[in-house]
């Protein structure tokens, strides 16, 4: 399998990027109950835009509506991409109803990638939260194909309940890879849970970092993402320009030109979604953004 | 275990970290080594409390007892984590059922011993409360996240 990340073309001004491309649903997985992994083919099978982790395409549910959603596959496959959906409204419950066969318009690739040149050589530090998980999974098969470019890889994953864990098999796979280490915790468990309960940031205090050498990358509730920057920071001393977090608010043209999605002088779908924690830490506290 | 194990240990938990070495020394003084199986409980809600655990590995779920529906899991706490603070205040009283749901190794600090400590050096009591302000307030911080439930989509 090819695994080197491939820069997807730079796009100009007035080229196709507003005009959907078909694809097909060729596979539809059921996460949990209310999120589903689709991937999707050209219906020819040419292969799709080569994309880098954390970036999204703006999905099209014919004549419903079209919104962003993050590239959940490896980028080192060419002729699928993944996305993985959580049913929170209209949209979202067209794309989770999607069968096998069912025709989808994508744009895109769009937006800022992790920082994954800036990670070679260092620990990896991955703390999701929920969905967020879909977005950072990208950097787990990169990681993976490279194995010796990385130091540690630890994946920090929690959610609400044992029911709404993702890739729960892949978790148990990526468990066993060689320098990894991956602890998963839920909001509310059970007593037939055996695992951890409590939120993610109550991971951070049991891991140890070299903060000189980690890089750290988080999606998940803005809330959360806030309370993981503010762990490292205080408590594990990393810097703010070596945590990186996706920011997420309502986008339309997804490649810079409606100003749907501004967010202070950013708009997250051009400047995002992946941000370094350093140049958002002021807007992340000012409620009127 | 010998004393100098014991140090090493103690030195070694994120509790600790940054402590002054002759506080290091006395917090050693009401320390012991404990083991607990899955099944044990470390402490259970309403007993008194004179002691508190720094955990070094296992897990252990804190649980709050509800009439007629039995244990409820509040949180789990693991390697590195520190359990407990009712010790610190009065009535000294737990709260909650701590029981072991893997195998457990901690370190166990007899809260009567250094409560006594605290008093004579209040050097050492001020480096102590500030620990346990520090962790009383992530704790509550942590609570009020779990209670807003963030990972409900927000209704406008
Ligand atoms: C760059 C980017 C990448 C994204 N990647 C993914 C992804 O990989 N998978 C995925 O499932 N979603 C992703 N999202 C979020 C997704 O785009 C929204 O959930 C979607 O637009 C909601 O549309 P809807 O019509 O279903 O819901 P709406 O009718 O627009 O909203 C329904 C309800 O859900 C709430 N809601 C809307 N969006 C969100 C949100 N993002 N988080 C929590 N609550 C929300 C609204 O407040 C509203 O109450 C991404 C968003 C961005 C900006
Ligand atoms: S969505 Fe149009 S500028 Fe970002």
């Amino acid at each position: 399998m090819a695994a080197t990340l491939v820069e997807p073309p730079a796009r100009e001004a007035g080229s196709d990027v507003m005009l959907p491309r078909p694809v097909r649903v060729s596979e539809v997985i059921q996460e949990t109950h209310d999120t589903c992994t689709l991937r999707v083919v050209s219906p020819r099978g040419e292969p799709l835009p080569a994309f880098l982790p954390g970036q999204f395409s703006m999905l099209y549910a014919m004549g419903v509506a079209e919104l962003p959603i993050s590239i959940s596959g490896d980028p080192a496959i060419r002729d699928t991409h993944t996305y993985t959906i959580r049913s929170v409204g209209l949209a979202t419950q067209r794309f989770n109803a999607m069968r096998v066969g069912n025709p989808i318009g994508i744009r895109g690739p769009f937006g800022n990638p992790w920082p994954m040149e800036e990670a070679r050589g260092k620990d990896v530090l991955v703390v999701a939260g929920g969905i967020g998980l879909a977005p950072l999974r990208p950097i787990l098969y990169h990681v993976f194909h490279h194995r010796q470019d990385f130091g540690r890889l630890i994946l920090l994953y929690g959610t609400r309940s044992p029911s709404d864990l993702l890739f729960r098999k892949e978790l148990k796979r990526w468990e066993k890879q060689k320098d990894t280490l991956v602890m998963t915790t839920v909001d509310y468990g059970g007593m037939s849970w055996k695992g951890n309960v409590g939120l993610v940031t109550r991971l951070i205090g049991r891991i140890r970092l070299n903060p000189a050498r980690t890089i750290a990358m988080t999606c998940g509730p803005e809330i959360m993402m806030r309370y993981v920057a503010y762990e490292l920071q205080d408590h594990k001393g990393l810097d703010a320009s070596h945590i990186h977090l996706t920011m997420e608010r309502n986008m339309k043209c997804g490649c810079g030109f409606c100003g749907h999605c501004q967010y202070g002088p950013h708009f997250i779908c051009k400047d995002g979604p992946v941000f370094r924690f350093r140049d958002i830490q002021p807007l992340m506290m000012q409620y009127e953004i | 275990m010998n004393i100098q194990d014991l140090e090493h240990i103690l030195e070694d938990h994120p509790f600790v970290q940054g402590m002054h070495y002759p506080h290091v020394r006395t917090l050693l003084g009401c320390c012991s080594n404990q083991r607990y199986s899955p099944g044990d409980y470390l402490f259970r809600g309403g007993q008194e409390s004179h002691e508190f655990f720094l955990l070094r590995e296992g897990t252990v779920s804190l649980e709050l007892y509800v009439p007629q529906h039995g244990g409820l899991r509040v949180e789990t706490r693991g390697g590195g984590d520190l359990l407990g603070w009712s010790w610190l205040i009065k009535p000294y009283r737990w709260h909650f059922d701590a029981k072991a749901i893997t195998d457990v190794a901690t370190l166990m600090i007899d809260a009567r011993c250094l409560r006594q400590k605290c008093e004579e050096d209040h050097s050492f009591g001020y480096d102590i409360l500030k620990r346990f302000a520090a962790l009383m307030v992530h704790d509550v911080r942590a609570m009020s996240l779990q209670l807003i439930d963030m990972h409900k989509p927000l209704r406008a």
